[in-house]
């Protein structure tokens, strides 16, 4: 069970025995000086009687001594002894009378001594008187009656009762204070000599348990100090990394700062870019159907212009068909002058002259057949030109339609455009938003790594300082542990 | 597709300022003093080739229109057709001129001259053609197309001049048609 107890309570134990020890020598120390006190104060009480027993005796013998100094001088100033007696007995009896008020006896005797020495003191001052008035004959027959000698001892008697009576006190007071003085000093030799073994016994005990439980809380520290070292160091170490990776971060936290920031610039020029480019977007919407109306108006044009042209195609193809009559009376014209020259030589010179004619005839219809391919050829270009006009027309009617519908693609696409830049307007705006709110988010996160830096540094001093703790606390352990050892070796 | 022709309106008015001047220049040239010196010729496209027909040994050209089948032993003999109130065989040039049946094509006919006329049909005429005499040679000996004896020379182009004559005799006298005919 005592091997449970705590330091303190071991302490307090042994260090409560010896108090209790101490305070009964103290007690016993006490009541003997108290005893010796009061024997003390008691013989003093008795010397002081005694004393006064003694002054008594003297006060009236110097007030015989004076009433004889005047009888044989009748000088007064021999009286003056006796004038002091008289002064004085009073206080003295009254002292006496109070110092002795715990002695009933002694009482009775101080009453004898009183009135013994009122009668001695009436003796006295009846020879002074009779020496004043009659004369030293008259007085020396009242001392001659040695009435004032029996009162002196008388006087003398009872005094030297009184006196041995306290005398005797004394002595016994002596033998009891003696007693006590005895008795205070076993008890206090008895109580050192308990004392010293028992808190030499409980220091034994202690020392012992210190030791004990010392050595085992000394093992834990110097075990619990190593951890603590290697905890330290690790803890330093990982204090380290932390502020180097805690820098890093800080760092890339700054540049991401600043990407941020380049970010939210760039999301405002790009709203502010939609912006113009919904304005771009939103004129280009009226320009195409600016456009698109212009391209129906072509479109009616163009029709209006393939009608013509195909109303042209029809008559270029009358004109021919009106060629082609044209080219066969002048074939025919032809063949008619052919077949005249022809009978022309058959009728030989009667034919001569009308040959000619056939011949000019014929050579006319040459001419008008080949004007007739002439025109026949304008005709057919015409013609083409028509035809290609009028595919080419149509080819612009279907390029016009195709633009016109394009027109309209474009327009919806204008349209969206509008609508898709108002969304890249809003996308840009919640991007720039986002992006500030990002960047203070990125700045508070800044902050608080900046102050996790600086609780890693403070980490790191304090690792450090525990590290040199530990160190201390390490070498402290060893120094104890070498205490402890060279106690135990001793 | 060729480009159109451009036929400004200036041009055709400086045509027909040309032609009326021809016309009104044919009345005041004096007749007969060119007529010996030329010969009038027929031009004609037989199978696509070039040839001359003399205006002298023909007697009328007309269009063919209706030629009515006739079984023949001779090939160049394709029907008879009614022409001025009169049946006329007809009979394919390029046949007689040594070209394939597939090859002809009848569109035109020339009449021979002669009491008894016949008719030689082909695809195309041209024109007639007044060429001088210096200017007709006679065939060379490595052309082997029957009938032509002369060549007509039109510019750089070598046009042989089909002798109707000796074809109508040939057809007259039932000769192979294809054989060589030098009459030279």
């Amino acid at each position: 069970m005592a091997d449970s107890w705590t330091f303190g309570r071991k302490i307090a134990l042994g260090f409560g025995l010896s108090v209790a020890i101490l305070l009964v020598v103290c007690v016993v120390s006490s009541h003997s000086t108290d005893q010796l006190i009061d024997n003390d104060r008691k013989v003093t009480h008795t010397h002081a009687i005694v004393e006064d027993l003694a002054r008594a005796l003297s006060i009236m013998k110097d007030a015989e001594t004076g009433q004889r100094g005047f009888l044989l001088t009748g000088d007064e100033s021999y009286l003056e002894p006796y004038q002091a007696a008289l002064a004085s007995y009073g206080p003295v009896l009254s002292n006496l009378r109070g110092l002795t008020g715990d002695n009933p006896r002694q009482q009775e005797r101080i009453e004898q001594a009183e009135s013994i020495i009122h009668a001695k003191l009436s003796e006295l001052k009846r020879t002074i008187d009779l020496r004043r008035g009659p004369g030293l004959d008259a007085a020396l027959k009242v001392v001659l009656t040695n009435e004032g000698k029996r009162s002196m001892d008388d006087l003398r008697a009872v005094l030297a009762t009184m006196d041995r009576e306290e005398r005797d006190r004394l002595r016994e007071r002596s033998e009891s204070a003696e007693a006590s003085a005895s008795a205070a000093k076993t008890t206090i030799w008895l109580g050192a000599l308990l004392g010293v073994a028992f808190v030499s016994l409980a220091g034994i005990a202690i020392a012992r348990s210190l030791h004990q439980q010392l050595g085992r809380a000394i093992a834990s520290m110097r075990s619990s100090s190593t951890e603590l070292q290697a905890a330290a160091t690790q803890q330093a170490s990982g204090s380290r990394e932390q502020s180097s990776a805690t820098s890093e971060v800080s760092t890339t936290i700054r540049e991401l700062l600043a990407t941020s920031k380049q970010i939210a610039e760039s999301a405002q020029r790009v709203a502010r870019i939609a912006e113009e480019t919904a304005g771009g977007a939103r004129a280009g919407s009226q320009a195409v159907q600016q456009a698109q109306e212009g391209i129906a108006t072509i479109k009616r044009q163009v029709d209006v212009i393939v009608g013509h042209m195909l109303e042209l195609g029809r008559k270029s193809q009358q004109a021919g068909g009106i060629l082609e009559i044209i080219n066969e009376l002048s074939e025919q014209t032809n063949i008619l002058s052919i077949n005249a020259t022809i009978e022309a030589a058959g009728a030989g010179e009667a034919g001569r002259r009308f040959a000619v004619v056939a011949d000019e005839i014929r050579k006319l219809a040459d001419r008008v057949a080949g004007s007739t391919k002439e025109i026949r050829g304008v005709i057919e270009d015409i013609r083409a030109a028509v035809n290609t006009t009028v595919m080419a027309t149509e080819s612009g009617t279907k390029a016009v339609d195709v633009g016109a519908r394009q027109f309209k693609d474009v327009t919806s696409a204008f349209q969206q455009i509008a609508g898709l830049v108002g969304t890249t307007s809003d996308a840009a705006r919640e991007i720039e938003l986002s992006t500030k709110q990002q960047t203070t988010a990125v700045e508070q996160v800044n902050v608080a790594i900046s102050n996790v830096a600086q609780a890693t540094k403070e980490t790191e001093a304090s690792s450090n300082q525990t590290l040199q703790t530990a160190t201390q606390l390490a070498r402290l352990s060893r120094e104890l542990s070498q205490i402890i050892q060279a106690r135990a070796d001793v | 597709m060729s480009g159109p022709r451009v036929t400004t309106p200036i041009a055709l008015e400086q045509q027909v300022i040309e032609l009326r001047r021809a016309f009104d220049r044919s009345f005041a040239v004096a007749s007969g003093n060119t007529v010996d010196a030329a010969e009038d010729m027929l031009a004609i496209r037989v199978a696509g080739d070039p040839y001359a027909l003399r205006l002298t040994e023909l007697s009328g050209l007309v269009a063919a229109r209706r030629i009515a089948a006739l079984p023949s032993r001779n090939a160049a003999v394709t029907g008879i057709a009614g022409i001025r109130g009169s049946l006329i065989p007809v009979c394919s040039l390029a046949v007689l001129l040594g070209y394939a049946r597939a090859d002809c094509a009848l569109s035109w006919l020339a009449l021979s001259a002669g009491a008894e006329s016949i008719a030689l049909g082909f695809e195309q005429w041209e024109g007639v053609l007044r060429i001088r005499r210096e200017d007709v040679h006679p065939v060379d000996s490595g052309e082997v197309r029957p009938h032509v004896q002369h060549v007509a020379r039109v510019g750089e182009l070598a046009r042989p001049v089909i002798h109707v004559h000796a074809a109508v005799m040939a057809l007259k006298f039932n000769a192979d048609p294809v054989g060589p005919t030098k009459e030279q």
